[in-house]
């Protein structure tokens, strides 16, 4: 009942934003139109982007401007969403909102490991978002050339410490070491933290969604480190998140040390995930993990609305419209036909 | 008063340098400059150089002192330069050996804090470290693995390896341990520890006995270091305190003779090789000047040379203000404004008597101006504040005022007002209607002093030999006259006469405008100058009609200025009222305290705000008239 009446509010917000999000149909729709400008002039007159696009000249634009209009629309919505959420809803929107901090270190991090002359990192779409939701200042960190700078520049900030520990390693550490590391210490917060933030449903859900994902991804690195890279074991082992949901530890230890493609087919459709989804196979494994990814969340989305499975769900299905048109954009762009742009679009 | 300077200059033989001015300029006030600049006349003076012996010690005692700025001051004795120099020495001497004991320490507290570093996460080894580290067969390695590797290591891989990991420590990040492998898997192992990014820490063979032992045994010399440190500090510190009174001694002495000997730096030497003189000069009061030639007749090293406001000299002398004990406060009052320079009246004793005067009209309340009095008067006494100064002398005009209009702590109807009363007294103006005769009495007061500010600035420039200021300028010769008969015909009119026939107002007022528009003209005229009149006619004119147009306007807004002295003896009557109606002095029986309260509040604010305005007026409409304030202050080399 609690439930209920905390979240009617938010609840019926969510529902109303998620009524705007461009529906399959439409971007059916919008990969047969002929141009990138067109698709600006489609999207101005969705409900999403109406308002906030409507001053703005399609003919002038870059597909890179709208994509980074794009990236603002999702800042711009989870705004919406903190200011109407609860103190206690917010605790979920504060742990989610790290997510987009590291997703601006690793594009600072990218831009200092390509050695090519590249622009800096246009943080615009970002800049109001951080202002409110974060302590990384970006401006500060922007002007950094070296890891080090940057390590420096963060002094004080939580990404601070795991961070530094990479430098103190014998290997020279590697763009990926530094991105692995932040995913890591994101994923080990969450988990960490879960059952002090929440009770009851929300923590069940919170530990189903990401228990889920992180059950996932270790999948995925597990069948790309063996596949694409034939790294021996211990090295596998040293990239996988420390936590555990429905893998045994067994399963995982008999995948990784599995010496061949067939072994690991059969290792894996005993897992639980080979036995719940009987189409999931070691090779699809990529894009369906996005599938299942989306699938839970709207699953518990639908069968429990009082609760932050509701939030998680809608920031989720957010960016991934975003991914979505992105891809679309794309697609027209390169003068791909509608048919195989729809398949790169479901596939994500 | 300006007191009459002298320009002297001393000089004698170079080695006689410090005798002179220990014996001599420590007893006469004196403003020097520097020889080489002012004696431009005479040739082939060189700068007097010589390294200053006592800087060094200076420096060190000045260190010392400010270590010493924690404990209560001490008043400096008196002791010989020799003595003072001795303490310094002491005093470093001590410094020098707490601190090597102090590096000492500090070098060994380095050194085992890098080892205790090390052997703190290994503590928990209940076997002897060096023996290990010695093993010939089974291969070890010290270090660290960060937690979540730690938990994958732990999960997948620990069971399978042959090896034995020992746990000794966890902190947040890290679990810090050791592991055993066995000689010859050894390298296939060491690649999966890497591989968890088991980070190395390199254990030198220094420990003896267990690491627990180990560590308490560091951990103790460790401790016993930083007592020995913290001794050391509170040691120097105690030897200083037992050392306050010397030090601070010896620091005055040092520095009273450090700056005796940088009188060389505006001293100038005579050329030549064997027999070299020194030349020092500068300003002396009169009075002083006479009393030290006297003083050095009989010595014969040295000879003093006294100018008598001789042509080589170039610069404008110093001022120093003399003036009556009663004025002295209001020498502050000029400083503000700039001193006035050596020539140029001084305007002290002027702002003394309209500043206390102008307060006590505006502030008329004999309660309030005796505690004025009082208080400020005791200030001054014990505080030496000169603002307390002016306070008492306002106080005093302030309490006759008060019984001219007849008010006491605001009680108007306590003592007879035996001048008039200012919120009653009413009179009536042709033009304008009733008005309160203290406006009326502001404004011819006002004028008065106007006109009085003219006549000063024309003495001034009289003495200046300054054409224009005397003759032509607005405030000149000509401005008095136009003002003056302004003044004369407003009395004329208050008083029902009739004003002097058109020739004569003429004279009197279209003349002096002429004259104050054709002032350049005129001066160049007057001068003897070749050009008289500016080349361009029509800029001359316009820039004269506009300058004409301020200078009217101003001659009346400056004159209105002056009813601020009638409305605030008013203001101040006014609020009286209104603290007294607040206390309920109608019903007969006043609340007391909100009566005192009140008194102080009015007394505070309208004090300050009073004490401002009267400033304003004394600066804007008195200063500004006659006054410059270029001069340069007094400065004695030594004060007595």
């Amino acid at each position: 009942m609690g439930n209920v009446l905390s979240y009617s509010g938010i609840s019926t917000k969510i529902r109303a934003m998620q009524s705007k999000l461009i529906t399959e149909a439409q971007l059916k729709e919008i990969t047969q139109l002929p141009s990138v400008p067109q698709i600006f002039a489609y999207l101005k007159r969705t409900p999403e982007y109406r308002d906030v696009w409507a001053s703005v000249d399609e003919n002038e634009l870059h597909r890179g401007q709208i994509e980074k209009m794009l990236k603002t629309s999702i800042f711009n919505n989870f705004s919406r969403l903190y200011h109407f959420a609860n103190p206690k809803q917010r605790e979920f929107l504060d742990l989610y909102s790290r997510r987009y901090e590291i997703r601006v270190l690793k594009e600072i991090m990218t831009n200092i490991f390509d050695h090519r002359n590249t622009d800096p990192v246009d943080f615009s779409p970002y800049e109001e978002f951080f202002r409110h939701h974060s302590k990384l200042d970006l401006k500060k960190l922007a002007a950094c050339s070296t890891m080090e700078e940057l390590l420096n520049s963060l002094k004080g900030n939580e990404f601070y410490v795991p961070l530094s520990h990479i430098q103190n390693r014998e290997t020279k550490a590697l763009l990926f070491d530094y991105g692995m590391t932040l995913d890591l210490y994101y994923f080990s917060l969450i988990w960490n933290i879960r059952k002090k933030l929440f009770k009851g449903t929300d923590l069940k859900q919170i530990t189903l969604a990401y228990g889920e994902k992180f059950d996932m991804l270790n999948l995925q690195f597990i069948q790309r480190s063996k596949r694409y890279f034939h790294m021996p074991p211990a090295d596998v082992y040293a990239l996988l998140i420390p936590m555990n949901y429905k893998l045994k530890k067994e399963e995982i230890r008999a995948l990784v040390e599995a010496s061949g493609y067939e072994e690991a087919i059969q290792i894996f459709r005993n897992t639980y995930y080979g036995k719940k989804y009987q189409e999931l196979t070691v090779g699809n494994l990529e894009e369906f993990y996005n599938v299942i990814l989306r699938t839970t969340l709207e699953k518990e989305a639908g069968r429990d609305p009082y609760s932050v499975a509701m939030l998680y769900s809608y920031l989720y299905h957010k960016e991934h419209e975003v991914n979505r048109l992105t891809i679309a954009i794309e697609c027209v762009r390169y003068g791909i036909s509608s048919d195989e742009a729809m398949r790169y679009v479901r596939n994500n | 008063m300006i007191e009459k300077m002298k320009f002297i200059s001393i000089t004698g033989p170079k080695a006689d340098i410090d005798r002179v001015v220990n014996t001599y300029l420590s007893k006469y006030e004196i403003h020097l400059e520097n020889a080489l600049s002012e004696l431009t006349s005479v040739a082939n003076l060189s700068p007097f150089l010589e390294v200053n012996p006592y800087r060094e010690s200076l420096t060190a005692a000045k260190n010392f002192c400010s270590e010493l700025e924690a404990l209560p001051a001490v008043s400096p004795k008196e002791i010989s330069i020799e003595e003072a120099l001795s303490i310094v020495e002491e005093v470093q001497n001590e410094a020098k050996r707490y601190k090597e004991e102090k590096a000492s320490l500090e070098a060994e507290h380095a050194n085992m804090v890098e080892s205790l570093k090390i052997i703190r996460h290994f503590k928990n080894i209940d076997f002897d470290i060096s023996t290990i580290l010695n093993f010939k067969f089974i291969h070890l390695r010290f270090g660290r693995i960060e937690k979540r590797y730690f938990q994958n290591f732990q999960n997948y891989i620990y069971e399978n390896l042959d090896t034995l990991f020992f746990k000794c420590e966890e902190d947040e990040e890290y679990v810090y341990g050791v592991y055993f492998v066995p000689g010859r898997e050894a390298q296939r192992i060491h690649a999966v520890y890497s591989s968890m990014h088991f980070e190395r820490i390199f254990l030198p063979d220094c420990y003896t006995g267990t690491g627990k032992e180990a560590f308490q045994q560091l951990d103790s010399r460790h401790k016993e270091i930083h007592a020995a440190l913290d001794a050391n500090k509170a040691g120097w510190s105690k030897y200083l305190s037992d050392n306050n009174q010397r030090l601070v001694s010896a620091k005055a002495a040092i520095e009273k003779y450090s700056s005796n000997f940088d009188v060389r730096r505006l001293a100038a030497c005579t050329p030549g090789e064997s027999k070299v003189f020194f030349i020092l000069c500068g300003w002396m009061s009169e009075k002083d000047a006479l009393a030290f030639q006297n003083d050095i007749k009989d010595d014969t090293q040295i000879f003093c040379l006294m100018g008598n406001n001789g042509e080589e000299i170039v610069q404008q002398p110093p001022t120093k203000l003399k003036n009556p004990k009663l004025f002295k406060p209001f020498e502050m009052y000029v400083k503000m404004y700039g001193l006035p320079a050596y020539g140029e009246m001084d305007p002290t004793w002027f702002v003394a008597i309209t500043y206390s005067f102008i307060f006590g009209a505006m502030f008329g309340d004999v309660g309030q101006g005796l505690l004025l009095f009082i208080g400020g008067f005791l200030l001054y006494h014990f505080k030496k504040i000169d603002l307390a100064g002016i306070i008492s002398c306002a106080g005093f005009f302030s309490t006759i005022f008060g019984f001219l209009f007849g008010s006491i702590f605001g009680f108007e109807d306590v003592i007879p007002a035996l001048w008039l009363r200012p919120m009653n007294a009413m009179m009536t103006v042709p033009f304008i209607g009733k008005l309160n005769t203290v406006f009326i009495v502001a404004i011819g007061f006002g004028m008065g002093i106007i006109l009085l500010c003219m006549i000063f600035n024309i003495i001034n420039a009289w003495r200046s030999k300054d054409m224009e200021k005397t003759w032509f300028d607005t405030n000149s010769v000509a401005g008095l006259v136009f003002y003056g008969s302004a003044v004369v015909s407003i009395g004329l009119i208050l008083s029902g006469r009739s004003l002097p026939g058109t020739a004569v107002l003429c004279v009197m007022f279209l003349l002096p405008l002429l004259v104050i528009f054709f002032k350049e003209p005129l001066t160049n005229l007057a001068e003897k100058k070749a050009e008289v009149m500016p080349k361009q006619k029509g800029m001359f004119i316009v820039q004269g009609i506009f300058e004409m147009f301020e200078v009217l306007l101003s001659y009346f807004s400056n004159t209105l200025s002056f009813v601020r002295i009638g409305a605030f003896a008013v203001s101040h009557a006014a609020m009286m009222e209104v603290v007294l109606m607040l206390a309920g002095a109608e019903s007969g029986s006043p609340n007391i305290l909100v009566v005192v309260l009140g008194n102080l509040f009015v007394c505070g604010m309208e004090g300050l705000i009073v004490g401002i305005q009267v400033l304003r007026l004394e600066y804007y409409e008195i200063f500004s008239r006659f006054y410059k304030g270029t001069g340069r202050r007094f400065e004695p080399f030594r004060s007595k």
